[in-house]
């Protein structure tokens, strides 16, 4: 069994929203039972999105496994209890792609059970801005471009010579 | 101012000689006239006629010398008279010289500043006006100068600019930054900070 997040649950929103899913799931799995036991006719598993999908099968769970899916609950009600949220600022929205990047590295670098929020701020020009807890850190285009002014003089010098 | 001084001294000191001379002229004077000697004759002639007594004698002597003491007395105080009339007259000269030639003086210094004031006014006109001319030529070339440095900058900055900017941005973001996609400039950041990341946010 996997311990990790996939890497599509990023945030602590799409973590709560998943649980309220996985709630309403073992709900429905629970109401199945019981037609089940009474119809004597098992129901058709209840849909899921692809992300609780890709959540059960990184935790080993079937889908229609409702003791498994129960205590999966408590498990990521846990996680974002103490999960460590980083506030990730780029100049646009990311694309897929470059989030999954970014939250695979935190996950792989950092901790396995890290979550990011991201927001665009289109003043920092590229690059991006860090916010965990009271730390921050610049890592914005505007940012290196103003910390190196004094070179657009010297390059236009040294690019007449 | 040191004519006036030295001219009154030299009447001073020639009232003094003439003083001084007259004086030993009456003294002289007086001397001889003590000294005249007495004609032998009449002594012979009074030793044998017995013309004059010596009571007469003395009284002839002492008419004599009352003449003599009189017409000495005139003539100093006529002396005196003139000499007074003289140092009177030499000072009332010395006077009309001294006004005379010290109002000549400054008529001719205040002439000759007049003519100096007038003169450097003339040529203080003639340098402001110059330096006027000249500062008007100086600005106008400097600010021609400027313009066309100014334009040849401009020219050469335009002409440079697109290797500036892509210089200085390759400079001041280094060589992961690719501006379409900007994954790879964000993911070094990260990996350059990765300690102090990692530090951070499990403390």
């Amino acid at each position: 069994m996997s311990t990790g997040l996939p890497i599509d649950l990023y945030s602590p929103d799409q973590l709560s929203v998943l649980m309220l899913e996985l709630y309403k799931h073992t709900e429905a799995l629970r109401n199945n039972r019981a037609r089940t036991r009474v119809t004597k006719k098992s129901d058709s598993t209840p849909p899921v999105t692809a992300l609780l999908l890709e959540v059960l099968k990184e935790f080993d769970i079937s889908v229609d496994d409702l003791t498994a899916a129960e205590q999966l609950l408590p498990k990521l009600e846990l996680i974002r209890s103490k999960a460590l949220v980083v506030h990730v600022i780029l100049a646009t929205p990311p694309n897929e792609d470059l989030r999954h990047q970014i939250t695979q590295w935190f996950r792989t670098e950092i901790h396995p059970l890290l979550f990011l929020t991201f927001a665009a701020r289109r003043d920092i020009g590229g690059g991006m801005l860090l916010r965990a807890g009271s730390h921050q850190y610049d890592f914005s285009f505007r940012k290196q471009l103003l910390d190196n002014k004094a070179k657009i003089s010297e390059i236009f010098i040294r690019l007449q010579s | 101012m040191e004519t006036f001084p030295l001219n009154t001294t030299i009447g001073f000191i020639a009232m003094a000689i003439i003083s001084l001379v007259s004086l030993l002229w009456s003294v002289s004077l007086n001397n001889k006239l003590i000294k005249r000697p007495s004609p032998k004759i009449y002594e012979i002639k009074m030793d044998s006629s017995k013309i004059l007594t010596d009571t007469d004698m003395k009284d002839v002597r002492d008419k004599a010398q009352k003449q003599l003491s009189d017409i000495t007395e005139q003539a100093t105080s006529r002396l005196q008279q003139s000499l007074n009339n003289t140092v009177d007259g030499i000072s009332a000269r010395l006077n009309d010289m001294t006004e005379t030639s010290l109002s000549q003086e400054f008529e001719k210094y205040q002439v000759s500043l007049e003519a100096l004031r007038e003169q450097s006014i003339e040529e203080f006109s003639k340098l402001q006006k110059e330096l006027d001319t000249r500062r008007n030529l100086y600005s106008e070339q400097l600010d021609k100068k400027v313009v066309a440095e100014f334009k040849k900058r401009m020219e050469l900055f335009d002409g440079r600019l697109n290797d500036v900017v892509s210089t200085y941005l390759v400079e001041s973001l280094g060589n992961q930054v690719d501006f379409g996609a900007q994954a790879n400039y964000i993911i070094s950041s990260l990996e350059a900070n990765k300690d102090v990341l990692k530090k951070d946010i499990l403390e």
